[in-house]
């Protein structure tokens, strides 16, 4: 039946691959051919006429063409067996037959057709975009070739793209990344578990990696994450260990602030130099407060002060070393989260007295005006939140009826709308989220009064690669 | 025929008084095509690319409010005041990079003063102004003092009114430090302490609003957008605020 269907590719994705793991690939090509046994990375998503995902293994062939139709067959494969997991499936193409490189040097347009148990040709073909051919090896095989090339290497100010922040020697990472599409979308996956369990910690990423720091029990805690190795890294822990703080990042540093017992500190930290600094004191001590990185500025807002629930929100500026009073939330409300879309601020949930709040509300830097939101579906606390390709994903948290969440709801600041989104695998609050790769990861948090060391990671249809400069 | 010279020329010296770098008007501020560009880098100095001239109008403009408001605060900032921040700026950053690339905007040292230095102090003075200013804080204050005369002698609430808490006993250093056996203050709060059955208790009352106070001045100042399109984009980019749509309402202008 399968075999007989029109299938749709939805989406497919060229990535690099030469076999092993690549630390970058040169966006200018400069150099001359250099003959390679590279093979090329090829992402899928295959569903049926009625666009459910598939879920089988298939015999695939597949063929590069000069045209988009007809034209000359310039090379082909058939692999056996491939597995299909909820429409996704991924490939190394010329691990069956190499692809010469001729392939992709004697020409410009390169179109690659699919065939299905050797019957099924999916239309149209796909063209091998150009940055397809900047992964290859034709051009530039690896950042390290780029380096030694006998040309000379990459160009001063040039730029390569890594998988990661962290630059090679003779590079430094631009803070900018490019995306392109990634068939893992909302599509939970279970990661390497942190280094110790911990609840009501903070959590946020520079350069692809995350840094998840302090909580419950161990406050002083500081864990680094590595999405491409799924491995985490004990780091430098910070002077003050407190729970119940925020984190946000600004210019590659990271800001932790407020938290309990010492409510009112905030500390700096640096990934590159794995090292911590004290920054003047915010005026209004918190803790369960969100936090928020725009313009080179944090914003620390809401949360629990001596009296009670906030509406508290200050600025804070590393260049003058300067804490700013803001416009204060619309509503009190603690262990809310807060995420950033387009240059404005997002908070959703928390609680206010009695009532777990589905609340969103919109801070706007520019103008200091805070404008309420569509609220969010499923009203909770200690829930928490992170942004990729412009919209904010709201994860987890408790709720009114004492329940531990899975909820994950996406909020796009477009159209104001939230959208379910499949339930992540462990029930949590007090929870941690960031963003990495242009995936989501929950990070610990707390089921039942027992700190959790899980984490998981949430494909959101998008992978960012790093743009390193060369020095 | 006098009538009609003498209209000639006061067109002619509202023509010439507006330089054609002039963008806007605040209260006779203007703000000019130069501002704009200072802004704009100095907030891609701060790592902020998104900004475009209608955000950095809109920043432009609230400084120029916060100098409007300040001179009718009567807070004076001299050059003295100016330069002593821009050396704390320098001992006190905790982005020497970023503040390097701000300085680096600036050909001249004064115009750093001018567009980075001083909008910071002015902001910070008149925060300072209307937080610990008695006249601006008159009912809180006013508030305070009621409740703490009623309360002498009688450890009861002495306003239902009143925000009240048992402090923890980092809280309870701090709270005691603060108002000794009095009313004390920080930036948000007026409080005192009362001993009732052996527990000290905080009797707090919160501050007037800044950001309500700032509008409300705000609202006061006229403020003028040379370029009908500029002040259409700006009404756009704004629509969320209350504040934004008055300020920039043509009826004031």
């Amino acid at each position: 039946m399968l075999r007989k269907s029109a299938l749709l590719l939805l989406l497919a994705c060229f990535v690099i691959g030469n076999g092993q793991q690549r630390k970058g690939a040169a966006v200018r090509a400069h150099a001359k051919v250099r003959i390679s046994p590279s093979v090329l990375s090829y992402q899928g998503y295959l569903t049926d006429t009625l666009g459910i995902p598939l879920d089988d293994t298939l015999n695939m062939t597949y063929a590069i063409f000069n045209a988009e139709t007809n034209g000359s067959e310039l090379w082909s494969e058939t692999q056996s067996l491939v597995p299909v997991e909820h429409g996704v499936f991924s490939v190394l193409l010329g691990s069956v037959n190499a692809i010469p490189d001729t392939v992709f040097t004697q020409g410009i347009e390169r179109w690659l057709e699919l065939i299905l148990e050797t019957t099924d040709t999916l239309s149209p073909r796909t063209r091998i975009t150009g940055a397809a051919y900047a992964y290859t090896a034709t051009h530039a095989d690896t950042a390290d070739y780029a380096l030694t090339t006998p040309l000379g290497g990459v160009p001063s100010g040039y730029c390569i793209l890594g998988a990661s922040g962290t630059a090679p020697a003779g590079y430094t990472y631009t803070q900018n990344y490019v995306a392109a599409a990634d068939p893992s979308i909302d599509v939970w996956t279970t990661k390497a578990a942190m280094l110790d369990d911990r609840s009501f910690l903070g959590a946020a990423s520079v350069g692809g990696k995350i840094y998840a720091i302090g909580g419950y029990p161990d406050e002083n805690a500081n864990e680094e994450y590595d999405p491409v190795t799924n491995t985490w890294t004990a780091k430098e822990g910070w002077q003050h260990g407190r729970k119940e703080h925020a984190v946000a990042t600004v210019n590659g540093k990271i800001y932790a602030i407020g938290g309990y017992s010492e409510d009112v500190i905030c500390e700096e930290y640096d990934p590159v130099t794995d090292t911590w600094n004290e920054e003047t004191d915010m005026p209004t001590g918190r803790r369960g407060l969100a936090a928020a990185g725009v313009n080179g500025k944090i914003y620390a807002i809401g949360g629990w002060d001596d009296m009670g629930e906030s509406t508290t929100n200050e600025e804070y500026d590393p260049v003058s070393n300067v804490w700013t009073t803001k416009a204060s939330l619309i509503g009190p409300r603690y262990g809310c989260a807060a995420a950033v879309v387009d240059g404005k601020i997002y908070v959703m949930g928390g609680r206010y007295h009695t009532n777990y709040l589905m609340v969103t509300d919109e801070y706007d830097p520019i103008t200091n005006n805070w404008t309420g939101k569509a609220n969010m579906p499923t009203g909770r606390y200690y829930l928490a939140a992170a942004a990729v390709n412009g919209k904010i994903y709201a994860i987890g948290g408790y709720n009114s009826t004492g329940t531990y969440l899975t909820t994950t709801e996406e909020y796009n600041p477009v159209s104001n709308t939230w959208t379910t989104k499949p339930d992540m695998p462990t029930a949590r609050y007090a929870l941690a989220a960031a963003e990495a790769m242009g995936r989501i990861y929950a990070i610990g948090g707390d089921y039942g009064g027992s700190p959790l060391d899980d984490t998981e990671e949430l494909g959101t249809g998008v992978i960012h690669y790093y743009i390193l400069q060369k020095d | 025929m006098k009538s009609k010279s003498l209209l000639f020329v006061l067109l002619l010296a509202v023509v010439i008084c507006q330089s054609t770098s002039d963008i806007v008007s605040v209260d006779g501020r203007k703000i000019t095509q130069q501002d704009v560009s200072y802004r704009l880098a100095i907030d891609k100095a701060y790592g902020n690319d998104q900004s475009g001239t209608t955000e950095v109008v809109l920043q432009l403009i609230m400084q120029e409010l916060r100098e409007v408001i300040a001179d009718k605060e009567q807070i004076f900032i001299t050059d003295s005041m100016i330069e002593q921040e821009a050396l704390r700026i320098d001992m006190e950053t905790k982005a020497p990079g970023i503040l390097a690339k701000v300085k680096a905007v600036f050909t001249d040292h004064h115009e750093y003063l001018k567009h980075y230095v001083r909008p910071v102090l002015v902001e910070k003075s008149l925060q300072e102004e209307f937080f610990f200013d008695t006249l601006h804080q008159k009912e809180p204050l006013r508030i305070i003092n009621e409740a703490f005369t009623r309360s002498a002698g009688k450890p009861s609430n002495p306003d239902s009114t009143l925000n009240v808490f048992e402090p923890d006993n980092e809280q309870l250093k701090y709270y005691e430090n603060s108002a000794e056996k009095g009313i004390g203050e920080d930036k948000y709060s007026y409080f005192f302490l009362i001993e009732k059955n052996g527990k000290k208790t905080v009797y707090l009352v919160p501050k007037m609003d800044y950001t309500e106070w700032l509008h409300t001045e705000a609202l006061k100042v006229p403020v003028h957008v040379y370029d009908e399109e500029l002040r259409k984009k700006l009404l756009t980019r704004t629509r969320n605020s209350e504040f934004w749509q008055k300020i920039l309402s043509k009826e004031r202008t």
